[in-house]
C-alpha cells in the first residue's frame, strides 16, 4: 500500500556555492498528491523541482512549511521514499546485479526475481556501468530503487539524458512496472519531474506547472485519458502546459 | 617528425630496440669505466653479478630483515591511516585541528627522527619500522582523505536512501568510491617507505640490506654494496609491480 | 556558543599538545634523565635562541639549504632538459629513459656508500648524491609534463604557422608540470639530505641533530628538526608561489 505526500506551505532557501547569497527556491509549494497517483512536474530550468524531491525524500529540510507523507512528517531519508537521481548514480564498482541487490541486501531481503526481466536487464547481471549505454543505466537505476519496494518513487529528470528513442522506450518501461503492481493504491505514489511536457502528459494523471524562482505552483493539469495514451491526440493539452511553463 | 628522426625511427625501430641499446650503452659505459678503476672502487658488471650469485643466501638473509621492517611501518600507516583519514574527511573540525598537527610533523623529514628514536628505543626494527611509518603515513592519509572527499555526493546520498547500515556505507560506498585516490597515496607511501627503510638502516639498524651496504664500503667491497643496491631495487620494483596489478583488480570498474 | 576564531580550531589542538607537554614535563616526571630523552619546549625554545643567537643555527641552515639549492639546481639544468627530450623524441627518448627506469627503484639514500667510496667525505659528495635523487623526480615530472602536452595544440600551432613549436608552444604548455616536478625534486633533496649529511657528517642541520646525541643535549637535535621542518616548508611554500605566479592561466 503507497502513501500520499503533501506539502504544505513549503519555503527553501540555499546558499549559492561561490557568490554565498542566499536564493530563494521555494516560495510557498502547496502540492498533494495521492496515493497511487502518478504526477508530473514540470517548469524551466533551475526553479526549484529537484528541491521539492529532495525535501520530500528526507534529503533536505524545509526551511518553513510541512512536508508530509502518509499523513506522518518527512524527519530523513528512508527506503520507503526512494530517489532515482539525474544521471542514474549507479555504484561503477558495483555490477548490474549488485547495484539492484544492494537496497535488499542491506535490508536482509531477498531480490523479486522478476524485476529484472521486467526492466529489460536479464543477461546484464555481471556487467560493470561504464560498459552500459545510457538506457541501460537508468533501466538499473530504476531496477534498483524498485528493489527495496518503496511507498514513493521519486524521479528526477530520469530519462533526460537520453536520446529520443530510449527516452521512449524507457518511458513505456516506467509506465509498465507501475501498471503492473495493480490498481488504485496498490501502485506506488510517483513524482516525476521532468522537462519533457510530452512525457509529462504520457505518464501522468496530473501535471503540476511550477513557476520560476522563488517557485510556486503556478497551475495544475488533469489528464484524464486511458492508457497506453496517444500523445498526439492531447495536443490542446499539450500546448496549454507548454504556455503555462512559458509564461511562470 | 622531422627527416633525422623518421630516419633515425625506421633505423631503429619501435621503443624496444631503443630502450634495449639505452641499457646497453649504460652497461657498457659501466664495463668500460671499471676497466679504468681497480675492482675494489668501480667493479663492473660482470663482478656484481658473480657476487649477486656467489653471496645470494647474504642477500636474501637482509632482504627479509628489509622487508619486515617494511611491512610492518606500512601495514601501521595503513591501519592507522585510512581510518584517519575517513575521521579527517568525515569531521571538519577534526580535519582543521589534526590536519594542522599533520601538516607541521609531515614537514620533519621522517629520517630526521632517527636519533630520538635511537636513543628511545635503541637500534633495532623498532626504529626502523617507525622511520617507515613516518614515510608512508603522510601520502597515506593526504590521498585518502582527498579520495573519501571525492566521491560524489549522489552515491552518498543514493546508499542512505536504499538503506544502507553504516557498515555497508562505508565499506561498500565511501572506500571503493574513495579507492582510486587511495591507491595513489599507497602507491606513494610505498615508495616513500623503502627510501625511509634503506635511509633508517644505513645509521642505525642490525642487518637488512642498507646496512650491508654500508658495511661493504667500510670493507672495501663496492661489489656487495652494488649486489645489494640491486636487491634493493628488484624487491622495489617488483613489490612495486604487485601493487599496481592489485590496484588494476581492484579498479577495473573504472571507465 | 559563539564561533571560535579561526586561529583557535586550526591551531587550537597543536597548542593544546605543546601545553601538555610542557605542564606534563614539569609535573609528572620527577626522574631528571627523562630531560635526556625527552626535553621540555621550553628547553626546546631556549635551546634554539641560543643556537640562534651564536650564530650555529644560522651557519647550519645556510650550510644544508646551500646544498640543497645547488643539488637542486643542477638536477633542474641536467633534468629538464633530459626530460624534455624523452618525451619528445620517442625513440632517443627510450634510449635514454630505459637505464633511469632501470635504476630508478632504488632509492637514492641507497646509493650514499658509493658515493663516499668514489668521492670521499666533502661538499661534492653531497652534491652528487642530491643532485642525483632529485634528478630523477625531475626527469620524471618533465617526462610526463612535456608528454601530457595536447597534441591538438600542438598540430593547431603548426597549422597556424609557427615554426618555433618547442618554444613557442610547448613550453607554456608544460610549465605547470615542470614547475611541479621542480618542487617535487627540492622535496625530495631535503628528503635525502638529512641521510646524506648523517652519514658523512660534515656541517650543517644534520650535523645539528647529531650533536644534540653526541653532546646530550637532545634539545638541539629538536632544534635541528624543528629547522629543518621549516627551510623545507618555506621552501616549498615559496616554490608554490613561484608556481601559481607562473602559472597564472590555467
Amino acid at each position: 500500500m503507497s502513501r500520499d505526500v503533501t506539502l504544505a506551505g513549503v519555503r527553501h532557501a540555499f546558499v549559492e556555492a561561490g557568490t554565498g547569497r542566499r536564493v530563494d527556491a521555494l516560495a510557498g509549494i502547496d502540492l498533494t498528491i495521492a496515493a497511487g497517483e502518478l504526477v508530473a512536474v514540470v517548469g524551466p530550468s533551475g526553479c526549484g523541482k529537484t528541491t521539492i524531491l529532495h525535501l520530500v525524500a528526507g534529503m533536505l529540510t524545509a526551511d518553513a512549511g510541512e512536508v508530509r507523507c502518509g499523513g506522518t512528517p518527512v524527519t530523513g531519508i528512508g527506503t520507503d521514499r526512494v530517489l532515482v537521481f539525474q544521471d542514474g548514480a549507479l555504484f561503477p564498482w558495483l555490477t548490474v546485479l549488485e547495484n539492484i541487490t544492494f537496497g535488499p541486501r542491506a535490508q536482509g531481503r531477498p531480490l523479486d526475481p522478476a524485476l529484472l526481466d521486467a526492466l529489460g536487464l536479464t543477461g546484464a547481471e555481471a556487467r560493470y556501468p561504464k560498459e552500459l549505454s545510457g538506457g541501460m543505466r537508468q533501466r538499473v537505476a530504476l531496477a534498483r530503487a524498485l528493489a527495496v519496494d518503496p511507498d514513493v518513487l521519486l524521479l528526477d529528470e530520469p530519462f533526460g539524458a537520453l536520446d529520443a528513442l530510449s527516452r521512449e522506450q524507457l518511458q513505456g518501461v516506467l509506465e509498465d512496472a507501475w501498471l503492473r503492481e495493480g490498481s488504485g493504491r496498490a501502485r506506488k505514489t510517483m513524482i516525476l519531474v521532468t522537462h519533457s511536457v510530452e512525457e509529462a502528459v504520457r505518464l501522468a494523471d496530473r501535471v503540476v506547472v511550477v513557476s520560476p524562482r522563488p517557485a510556486v505552483v503556478r497551475e495544475v493539469f488533469v489528464i484524464d485519458a486511458p492508457r497506453p495514451r496517444d500523445v498526439t491526440a492531447l495536443g490542446e493539452v499539450r500546448r496549454a502546459i507548454g504556455r503555462a511553463v512559458r509564461e511562470g | 617528425m622531422s627527416a633525422t628522426e623518421r630516419l633515425a625511427g625506421a633505423a631503429l625501430g619501435g621503443r624496444r630496440l631503443p630502450g634495449a641499446l639505452g641499457i646497453a650503452a649504460l652497461l657498457a659505459a659501466w664495463a668500460l669505466a671499471a676497466a679504468r678503476w681497480p675492482p675494489h672502487v668501480l667493479p663492473g658488471p660482470d663482478v656484481v653479478l658473480r657476487t649477486v650469485l656467489d653471496e645470494r643466501a647474504l642477500l636474501l638473509h637482509n632482504a627479509a630483515r628489509t622487508l619486515w621492517r617494511v611491512a610492518l611501518g606500512y601495514g601501521a600507516a595503513v591501519g592507522i591511516g585510512l581510518p584517519l583519514a575517513g575521521l579527517l574527511a568525515g569531521s571538519p573540525l577534526a580535519d582543521r585541528q589534526v590536519g594542522s598537527l599533520l601538516t607541521l610533523l609531515r614537514a620533519i623529514p621522517p629520517f630526521a627522527w632517527t636519533p630520538i628514536l635511537l636513543l628511545w628505543l635503541g637500534i633495532g626494527d623498532g626504529s626502523a619500522a617507525i622511520i617507515v611509518f613516518l614515510g608512508a603515513l603522510f601520502p597515506i592519509v593526504r590521498q585518502a582523505r582527498a579520495g573519501f572527499a571525492a566521491v560524489p555526493p549522489a552515491l552518498l546520498l543514493a546508499a542512505r536512501n536504499l538503506g544502507a547500515s553504516p557498515r555497508i556505507y562505508w565499506i561498500d560506498v565511501v572506500l571503493p568510491g574513495a579507492a582510486p585516490m587511495v591507491f595513489s597515496g599507497l602507491r606513494l607511501g610505498w615508495a616513500l617507505a623503502w627510501m625511509s627503510v634503506v635511509a633508517a638502516e644505513l645509521v642505525g639498524a642490525d642487518g637488512g640490506l642498507g646496512q650491508m651496504i654500508l658495511d661493504a664500503r667500510n670493507l672495501a667491497r663496492p661489489d656487495l654494496a652494488i649486489a645489494g643496491m640491486v636487491a634493493i631495487g628488484a624487491l622495489a620494483a617488483a613489490s612495486e609491480g604487485l601493487l599496481t596489478a592489485a590496484e588494476r583488480h581492484t579498479l577495473r570498474w573504472r571507465p | 556558543m559563539a564561533p571560535l576564531s579561526p586561529a583557535v580550531t586550526r591551531w587550537g589542538l597543536v597548542a593544546a599538545l605543546l601545553g601538555l607537554w610542557e605542564l606534563g614535563g614539569r609535573t609528572l616526571v620527577t626522574d631528571p634523565r627523562t630531560a635526556l630523552f625527552l626535553p621540555l619546549p621550553s628547553t626546546i625554545a631556549l635551546a634554539a635562541a641560543a643556537l640562534a643567537r651564536d650564530g650555529t643555527l644560522l651557519a647550519a641552515i645556510v650550510r644544508s639549504a646551500g646544498r640543497v639549492a645547488a643539488g637542486a639546481g643542477a638536477a633542474v639544468l641536467v633534468g629538464v632538459p633530459v626530460g624534455a627530450v624523452i618525451a619528445t623524441w620517442p625513440r632517443l627518448g627510450a634510449a635514454l629513459d630505459a637505464p633511469l627506469r632501470l635504476v630508478r627503484p632504488v632509492p637514492p639514500v641507497a646509493w650514499v656508500p658509493l658515493t663516499l667510496l668514489w668521492f670521499g667525505v666533502g661538499e661534492r659528495q653531497q652534491l652528487a648524491i642530491l643532485a642525483f635523487a632529485a634528478l630523477l623526480v625531475v626527469v620524471a615530472g618533465t617526462t610526463d609534463a612535456v608528454a601530457g602536452v595536447p597534441p591538438a595544440l600542438l598540430s593547431a600551432a603548426r597549422n597556424l604557422g609557427e615554426r618555433r613549436l618547442l618554444l613557442r608552444v610547448a613550453v607554456p604548455a608544460a610549465l605547470p608540470g615542470v614547475a611541479a616536478a621542480v618542487r617535487e625534486g627540492v622535496g625530495t633533496a631535503w628528503f635525502v639530505l638529512v641521510a646524506a649529511e648523517f652519514v658523512s657528517a660534515s656541517e650543517g642541520l644534520g650535523v645539528l641533530i647529531l650533536e644534540g646525541r653526541d653532546l646530550l643535549e637532545p634539545a638541539r637535535t629538536f632544534v635541528g628538526m624543528g629547522a629543518l621542518a621549516a627551510c623545507g616548508a618555506v621552501t616549498d611554500l615559496a616554490l608554490a608561489a613561484l608556481q601559481r605566479r607562473w602559472t597564472r592561466w590555467t
